[in-house]
C-alpha cells in the first residue's frame, strides 16, 4: 500500500499540514529537533494506534491546543483510495477513530486497516533492552495482522489487573481468611487462561514465521556463515509442548493448572507470575544469547534481519506491502546493510529522515538506478516544504540584518 | 467558574455530576429550568424527592420498587422456580419486555471487580444466597450477567457457590444479535457463538 497525503492538525510541532506523498522514496531533510520524526510517528500511529516513543497523549498534542488529528489517505496500487484518521481530545481524555471518515467505536476495529514497519535507532533496543521491549514489537507486529490478537490483549490486560489488585489486597490478609475467599480469586483464572493462551499460541506462530524469514534476511547481510536464532519463551517454557503447532486449549489447560498450583506464590507476591505479561523472544548469534555476547555490529545486522522479516511475513500475510519508515537509521549503517535493506524494499513505498541531504544523494540515492523516483522534502520549525517551493533562508537574512 | 451567581453555579454542577451530562449540557439544563414556568421546575425537584423517599429495594429480589415485595416478587402467576440473576434494575425491564420470562429476579447492582475495590460484599450476592435457603422451591438460577470480564467472573462465582447446594445454574448464551451479519461480528464473538451452536431439529 502507499500514502497518498498525510494531513496533521496540532500534532506535536505541525499547527496543520497537508503534504502530498510521493508513491516511492519520500526524504524528510533538516535540521535536528524540526519535526522529521514527527511526521513519521504520525503515519506510524494511524497503523498501530500507539506512538513508538510515548505513550501519553500529552506529549503527542502541540504545545497550547487541546487536541490533534491525524489522517493518512493511501490506496493499494490500482485500487480505490482509503483513509484511516485518529484524533485525541485531552479534556474529554477521549480518541476517536474513522475509517474512510466513518468514526469507528472500538480502537481494535480501527488498528490493521493501514499497514508500517518502524525502524527507527530505539530498535537496536530490540537486541539488548528488557523483555518488554520485545514483547511491544511483538504486540504490535501481530495486532497490524490479526485484529483479534489487540482484542485478546485488551481482554487480558484487564483480567491481569484484576486479578493483581485481588492479589494485592489478599497479601495483606490474616492467612485464615485469605484462604476463606480463595474462590474469589479462582473466578478470574478460567478466562484468564484462555485469554493469555490465545495470545501465547499467536505469539508463537508468529515468532516461528518471522524467524524462518529473519535467518535467510541475515545469511545475506551477514554475508558470512554466522546464524541468526529467534526463538519464543513463553514466562513457563513447558506450557507449549509442540513449539511447531502450538495449541491454544493445551495451552490453556496447561496454564490453568499452573495458576492453581501456583496460586500461593502468587498471593504472597501480590502479581500473578505466569502468563503473556512475563514471555520474552530470545535472539541468539551461533547459538550464544545476542544480548549478552553480540558486537555493537551483529546486533545492527540481527536488528536489521528482524525488521526485514517484518516486512516480508507482512507482504506474506496481507498479499501487499506495508510502508516502511526509516527514522534516522541509514547513517547508523555501513554500506553493506544499506545495499542489502535497498535490495529488500523492491517497490515499497518508503519514508525517510536523514539531517543531511548531500550525504543521503551520496549514500542511498546513488545505489538505487531510479533516483527520479525520490521526492525531497525539506522541514523547517513544523512545516514541510517540497522541493521547487523551498524558501529562501529569509530568517537568516533578517538575523544578520538586525546584528 | 465563570461568573454566575452562585445559586446558577451550584445547579450546574449538580447537574454536571450526572453521568453522561457534560459541563455544556448542565448548562444548557440549568437555563432550561430557569426560563419554564416555575411550577415546572419544582415538579422536576419534587419529583425527585418523591423518587428518593418512595423508592428503595425490594426485601425480596433488591429491585427497586415503591411497594414491598415488589410487584415482581408479589405475583402468584409468577413461577417460583427460577431465578434470573441480573446485575441493575434496567436489565430487568428489558428482559420483562420480551413477556416471555415468567420466573423471577434478583438484581445484584454491580458485578465483583477488585480493580474498583469491589468484592462480592459489595454487591446483593449474600442477600441471593440467603434467599436461596429459604426459598428452597428454587430449581434453577439463569445467570443474565453482562458479558464482561467482570459479569463472567460474578457468574462464575455464584455458580461456584451454589453448586454444593445442588441448584442448577445456567448461563445465558452469547453469541450473535439478531439480524446482524455475520462479517461484523469481532473473533471473540463469533468463536462464543460457535462453541455454542445448536442442531437444527428437522
Amino acid at each position: 500500500m502507499q500514502i497518498a497525503r498525510l494531513e496533521l492538525r496540532d500534532f506535536r510541532n505541525y499547527e496543520s499540514l497537508n503534504l502530498d506523498i510521493n508513491e516511492k522514496t519520500n526524504l524528510f531533510f533538516g535540521q535536528n529537533g524540526q519535526g522529521k520524526t514527527n511526521l513519521l510517528e504520525a503515519v506510524y500511529m494511524c497503523s498501530c494506534a500507539r506512538s513508538h516513543r510515548t505513550a501519553r497523549d500529552q506529549d503527542l498534542v502541540r504545545r497550547g491546543s487541546e487536541k490533534y488529528y491525524i489522517k493518512v489517505s493511501f490506496a493499494e496500487k490500482g485500487k480505490y483510495t482509503e483513509s484511516v484518521a485518529l484524533a485525541c481530545d485531552l479534556s474529554g481524555r477521549s480518541r476517536s477513530f474513522w475509517h474512510d471518515d466513518i468514526p469507528i467505536r472500538r480502537s481494535s476495529d480501527w488498528v490493521g486497516l493501514f499497514h508500517t514497519v518502524m525502524f527507527s535507532p530505539q530498535d537496536l533496543q530490540l537486541i539488548c533492552g528488557s523483555p518488554s521491549v520485545r514483547r511491544r514489537f511483538l504486540d504490535m507486529f501481530i495486532s497490524q495482522l490479526w485484529p483479534a490478537y489487540f482484542r485478546d490483549l485488551q481482554l487480558f490486560n484487564r483480567l491481569l489487573s484484576q486479578r493483581n489488585s485481588l492479589l494485592k489486597l489478599f497479601r495483606d490478609l490474616p492467612p485464615g481468611e485469605q484462604r476463606e475467599r480463595r474462590l474469589e480469586l479462582n473466578v478470574w483464572d478460567e478466562q484468564y487462561a484462555l485469554a493469555a493462551a490465545r495470545i501465547m499460541q499467536r505469539r508463537q506462530t508468529v515468532v516461528n514465521r518471522l524467524s524462518a524469514h529473519a535467518e535467510k534476511k541475515h545469511t545475506s547481510i551477514a554475508g558470512c556463515d554466522e546464524t541468526l536464532g529467534i526463538e519464543y519463551r513463553p514466562s513457563v517454557r513447558s506450557l507449549i509442548t509442540d513449539p511447531a503447532e502450538p495449541e491454544t486449549e493445551e495451552i490453556r489447560r496447561l496454564l490453568l493448572a499452573r495458576l492453581s498450583a501456583n496460586a500461593d506464590d502468587d498471593v504472597l507476591r501480590g502479581w500473578t507470575g505466569v502468563g503473556a505479561h512475563r514471555d520474552d523472544i530470545m535472539i541468539q548469534i551461533d547459538g550464544v544469547d545476542a544480548r549478552l555476547y553480540a558486537s555493537q555490529g551483529q546486533q545492527r545486522t540481527a536488528v536489521l534481519a528482524l525488521k526485514l522479516a517484518e516486512i516480508e511475513l507482512m507482504r506474506e500475510v496481507t498479499r501487499s506491502a506495508p510502508v516502511l519508515l526509516l527514522d534516522d537509521v541509514l547513517s547508523e549503517l555501513d554500506s553493506v546493510r544499506r545495499r542489502a535493506l535497498m535490495d529488500s524494499i523492491g517497490d515499497i513505498q518508503v519514508l525517510i529522515t536523514c539531517t543531511d541531504r548531500d550525504w543521503f544523494d551520496l549514500n542511498w540515492a546513488s545505489l538505487s538506478d531510479s533516483s527520479a523516483d525520490i521526492e525531497y522534502f525539506l522541514v523547517r520549525d513544523g512545516k514541510v516544504f517540497p522541493e521547487g517551493v523551498i524558501p529562501e533562508e529569509d530568517e537568516v537574512s533578517e538575523e544578520t540584518f538586525l546584528e | 467558574m465563570t461568573g454566575y451567581p452562585p445559586p446558577i453555579a451550584a445547579l450546574i454542577a449538580q447537574l454536571g455530576s450526572l453521568p453522561t451530562i457534560g459541563n455544556k449540557s448542565a448548562q444548557r439544563l440549568a437555563f432550561h429550568l430557569l426560563s419554564i414556568p416555575e411550577d415546572e421546575a419544582v415538579a422536576v425537584a419534587q419529583a425527585i424527592i418523591d423518587a428518593r423517599e418512595q423508592i428503595h429495594l425490594c426485601s425480596v429480589c433488591c429491585n427497586l420498587t415503591d411497594s414491598d415485595p415488589c410487584a415482581i416478587c408479589a405475583d402468584s402467576q409468577r413461577d417460583p422456580h427460577i431465578i434470573c440473576v441480573v446485575e441493575s434494575p434496567i436489565d430487568v425491564l428489558a428482559i420483562e419486555r420480551t413477556n416471555d420470562y415468567r420466573g423471577r429476579y434478583h438484581v445484584l447492582h454491580g458485578a465483583i471487580s477488585p480493580l474498583r475495590g469491589i468484592n462480592p460484599d459489595q454487591i446483593r450476592l449474600r442477600e441471593l444466597f440467603r434467599r436461596l435457603q429459604v426459598e428452597v422451591e428454587v430449581q434453577e438460577v439463569i445467570l443474565a450477567n453482562n458479558a464482561t470480564p467482570e459479569g463472567e467472573a460474578t457468574a462464575l462465582y455464584i455458580a461456584r457457590v451454589l453448586s454444593p447446594a445442588g441448584i442448577k445454574t445456567t448461563r445465558i448464551a452469547s453469541g450473535l444479535p439478531v439480524g446482524a451479519s455475520l462479517e461484523y461480528a469481532d473473533e471473540t464473538t463469533l468463536s462464543k457463538a460457535i462453541e455454542g451452536r445448536s442442531e437444527i431439529l428437522l
